[in-house]
């Protein structure tokens, strides 16, 4: 069996952070707008319906 | 014309009582907003809406080569944007594009911090608490799906931190950065650090407001110019490859007609790039800029102009103060007075009280002639004061209250040999641009203008409610 020195990270840790990151990445990037309309939609006190606060168009 | 999100962010910077115009980043803005406008490359069209007092979202579309957009999302938490933020067909144009900026000197800016209106679970405080606002915004572009995500956070009353990131999904796509930037203006100095994830890239840059007291002039009683420096200072960590820069500002107003002008220098000691602008408002409607760029290493030079001509809608329109986010507040008379005239003032209108009052019996000859004079040598001093403070605010109020309904702007080069020209304007609550750039080429006819294959002839087309 191989040792490593313990600042050289084994194949499968590198792998296992690689996949943490990729993870943490796709979270961030798909869950920032749902985020910015989740503090748009707990801070106004209406409270107002999830088309409304996606429509980008002008409300009648 | 500036995006609505744009808009929006500029409200949170008054609302939060941040300057843009103390950063060494926008140190050549006003040269930079007359000479290198944007002009929309094909046909775009962004609808807006405010969807609660703190979510505001934009929908925009672009007929270029095939269909393309992005929808964004802004949450911000500051209080009172509906007081500050209108609408297409509300807005003044001077506020929906980017102009001549009239830059106000530190010393004549109010000292009372206003953090944002407070909300309603905030408990009133003299002086007002400090409250940490932010803002968020996330743009996603499709069909792409590129997100583009941007924080600012106010940290105390004089940090403001800044993160901005790309984020791409797209298998073997390089496009993740981000960049954090954290400015701190405090006594008239402006720190800013910028750490970008692009190359290792750090950043820091400095400014500095050099006048700080509404100090007499010999050709001005009325001071009101402002003087600062700057300088920034770039390494890239991942290639080691350096970059700094250094300016200049100055912007003071005439004295007979109160009609504003800028200039700036910069030099680049590296590239030994030095650049000089001179810009002036020349009337109400109209400002002309001009920029010299030459080289000390290669002795190539260029000399560029740019001028705005605006279009009054023809009735004059009185302006409230809080809903002027581009140029400078119509602030009125008395309450724009800084705080040495004050004084002097106070002194004066001491002094008459002093005259009339019953007590001025106790006081003797001596002391009442001291008196009267003392009032008679600051009285006429005063009264110039005033004229100059009056003259150089009308000119303000003048452009800030009229009711424009289009500008036209141009801008040429003569080393490029180009020509960009770009029509703004208000139609029926529609905010609307269009332009095009020229390019002069010499062939066997002689020179032709023709249109820059890589612009093009581009609209524009914004509403927002």
């Amino acid at each position: 069996m191989n040792f490593l020195p313990s600042f050289i990270l084994s194949d499968e840790s590198k792998e296992r952070f690689t996949r943490i990151f990729n993870l943490t990445h796709t979270v961030a990037h798909y869950g920032w707008i749902p985020f910015v309309l989740y503090l748009g939609w707990s801070q106004s006190s209406n409270r107002p319906n999830l088309l409304n606060l996606l429509s980008p168009l002008p409300s009648v | 014309m500036l995006d609505y999100m744009d808009y929006v962010v500029k409200a949170f910077e008054k609302q939060t009582n941040w300057s843009p115009d103390n950063s060494y980043e926008n140190i050549t803005a006003t040269s930079r907003s007359l000479l290198n406008f944007s002009i929309p490359q094909s046909f775009k069209f962004q609808t807006s809406n405010k969807s609660t007092n703190h979510s505001f979202n934009t929908l925009e579309l672009n007929r270029g080569k095939k269909i393309n957009g992005s929808l964004t999302y802004l949450y911000t938490d500051v209080e009172g944007l509906d007081s500050v933020l209108q609408g297409s067909n509300e807005i003044a144009l001077q506020d929906a594009t980017e102009t001549y900026r009239n830059i106000q000197p530190s010393f004549n800016k109010h000292h009372i911090p206003h953090w944002g209106l407070p909300s309603q679970n905030d408990v009133l405080q003299f002086p007002p608490k400090f409250i940490p606002r932010s803002l968020y915004l996330g743009r996603l572009y499709y069909p792409s799906s590129v997100l583009e995500a941007m924080l600012i956070k106010r940290l105390s009353p004089y940090t403001q931190l800044t993160v901005k990131c790309i984020s791409s999904t797209v298998r073997g796509s390089n496009l993740n950065y981000w960049t954090l930037s954290w400015q701190r203006y405090k006594e008239q100095n402006c720190h800013e650090w910028i750490l970008s994830s692009n190359d290792g890239l750090c950043g820091y840059r400095f400014l500095h407001n050099v006048i700080t007291s509404p100090s007499k002039f010999n050709n001005s009683l009325y001071n009101n110019s402002s003087l600062a420096v700057g300088a920034e200072f770039w390494l890239s960590l991942g290639s080691l490859n350096p970059g700094c820069s250094t300016s200049l500002r100055y912007c003071t107003h005439s004295a007979n007609t109160g009609r504003p002008l800028t200039l700036t220098f910069t030099w680049n000691p590296l590239f030994g790039h030095v650049m000089s602008t001179y810009s002036a408002k020349t009337s109400a409607n109209s400002t002309f800029t001009t920029k010299y760029d030459f080289n000390l290493y290669s002795t190539e030079s260029n000399l560029s102009f740019g001028c705005e001509f605006w279009k009054s809608a023809g009735s004059i329109e009185v302006a409230s103060n809080e809903n002027v986010i581009n140029g400078v507040a119509a602030i009125p008379h008395n309450e724009k007075m800084d705080q040495e005239l004050l004084s002097l003032n106070d002194i004066s209108t001491e002094t008459n009280i002093t005259v009339q009052d019953e007590s001025i019996k106790e006081f003797t000859d001596h002391q009442q002639k001291y008196l009267y004079d003392l009032t008679k040598t600051f009285e006429s001093s005063l009264q110039q004061i005033d004229k100059e403070r009056s003259i150089i605010e009308d000119f303000e109020n003048k452009f800030n209250n009229k009711q424009f309904s289009s500008v036209w702007k141009f801008s040429t080069s003569l080393m490029n040999k180009n020509l960009k020209i770009l029509w703004e304007g208000k139609f029926k609550g529609f905010l609307l641009s269009a332009g095009t750039e020229l390019l002069f080429k010499k062939d066997d006819n002689g020179i032709q203008p023709i249109i820059n294959p890589s612009s093009k002839f581009g609209v524009k087309i914004q509403y927002s409610s």
